[in-house]
């Protein structure tokens, strides 16, 4: 990690490689002096305890949790769960944090980069029905219990979290009056002065060019891509993005999307809808996670 | 700067809880002065430019001209993830 400090008008920074990507963090004037060590804190603990390839962390403890069960989670995971569930719902199963034992029979079962993985003899799990959740979540407790089969993957729901809770934190807590967070692409920014942010689009394929650039004050921007991300089971393609609905991987002429809106968990989100549905279906779908969005598409014609 | 020994969700925690404040704010992040959607010229552009400014930009600017590299012009990218 680099940090870097210069003079008093300029902003202080922060460079970190977790969560398999890097988070680049700018703050202006930020009145907590410890704040990088803080955000480092913040984003190691979800890199340790919501990643799915770790074992004995708190997801996994939930993911093992036997019909009946319960267990206390840490705050901010019970909040994202219950986030989690209401895009389900809002989405009608398009989006889905139940999508585990689907990832893994399409042979997405460790931490990129691999290139294949071995072909299932098995039909692929069903996934539930949009009126199950597998899990209860008690507010005054604290505590997740096991209602039905299910198992969590957080993807990048998670780091979406991660990014709009740290800029939240840094514009809150921290009275810092502009800045940006940006985790792996997933990025929020805010102004409270004439600061203006430019974010540029990658190029789906050749990522050192930009398709274009728009400016912004207050929002968020999230990217998502099918092209990364994929790789071959037996002869099957196969990407990450799975439409919650089936537990397949999405087929689509979109080969990426980006969503900008007011918070990184909706815009993670959006992205991924974009995959999922078109036209009228879509902007309805994205109108009940938040009013304000815009999205940008690129086609596979487009290559 | 080394992980501290005490992983800390306190962002997480404080973070989220002022969430509930900035959804409230809906739209306050939007820039009330709304402004036309900029004219470009597309002559030149590629068919990916084009589709960009084909969509409604009503509360942002995208700069014309070619393709650029990364962070030449801008401040930040975002890219697939």
């Amino acid at each position: 990690m680099i940090a870097k400090q210069e003079d008093r008008n300029s902003p202080e920074t922060v460079r970190i490689d977790a969560m398999n990507t890097s988070f680049f963090i700018v703050a202006y004037d930020c009145k907590i002096k410890n704040w990088k060590q803080i955000i480092v804190d913040w984003i190691f603990y979800v890199e340790e305890e919501w990643s799915r390839f770790k074992q004995g962390n708190e997801l996994s403890k939930v993911n093992q949790l036997e019909d009946g069960k319960e267990a206390p989670v840490s705050p901010p995971l019970f909040d994202l769960l219950i986030r989690a569930e209401e895009y389900r719902k809002k989405t009608n199963g398009f989006f889905s944090p139940y999508l585990l034992p689907q990832m893994e029979f399409h042979g997405y079962n460790r931490s990129f980069p691999f290139q294949t993985s071995e072909e299932m003899d098995v039909k692929i799990p069903p996934v539930y029905s949009i009126e199950k959740c597998p899990f209860s979540l008690n507010m005054h407790t604290q505590k997740v219990k096991r209602l039905t089969e299910g198992q969590l993957d957080l993807g990048g729901i998670a780091k979406g979290y991660v990014v709009q809770a740290a800029a939240n934190w840094l514009k809150e807590q921290g009275r810092s009056p502009a800045g940006m967070v940006d985790g792996g692409g997933d990025i929020s920014v805010w102004s409270k002065n004439d600061k203006e942010w430019r974010i540029s689009i990658a190029h789906p394929i050749q990522t050192e060019l930009d398709i274009g650039m728009f400016r912004i004050k207050n929002g968020a921007i999230a990217t998502s891509n099918i092209l990364y991300r994929s790789w071959y089971q037996g002869q099957q393609e196969k990407h990450h993005l799975l439409n919650g609905k089936t537990g397949e991987p999405v087929k689509t002429n979109i080969i990426q999307a980006t969503a900008i809106t007011e918070s990184c968990v909706d815009a993670e989100v959006m992205a991924k809808l974009c995959f999922m549905a078109g036209g009228q279906e879509l902007d309805k779908l994205l109108n009940t996670i938040h009013p304000n969005y815009s999205y940008i598409l690129v086609t596979k014609e487009e290559k | 700067m080394a992980k501290s020994k005490n992983a800390k969700w306190v962002i997480g925690l404080s973070g989220t809880a002022l969430s509930a404040f900035v959804i409230s704010q809906a739209g306050a992040n939007q820039n009330p002065n709304v402004m036309d959607p900029p004219s470009i010229s597309t002559n030149s552009m590629s068919k990916e430019e084009k589709k960009l400014v084909e969509l409604d930009w009503t509360n942002f600017d995208i700069n014309d001209g070619a393709l650029t590299r990364g962070a030449e012009q801008s401040d930040r990218q975002t890219r697939r993830s």
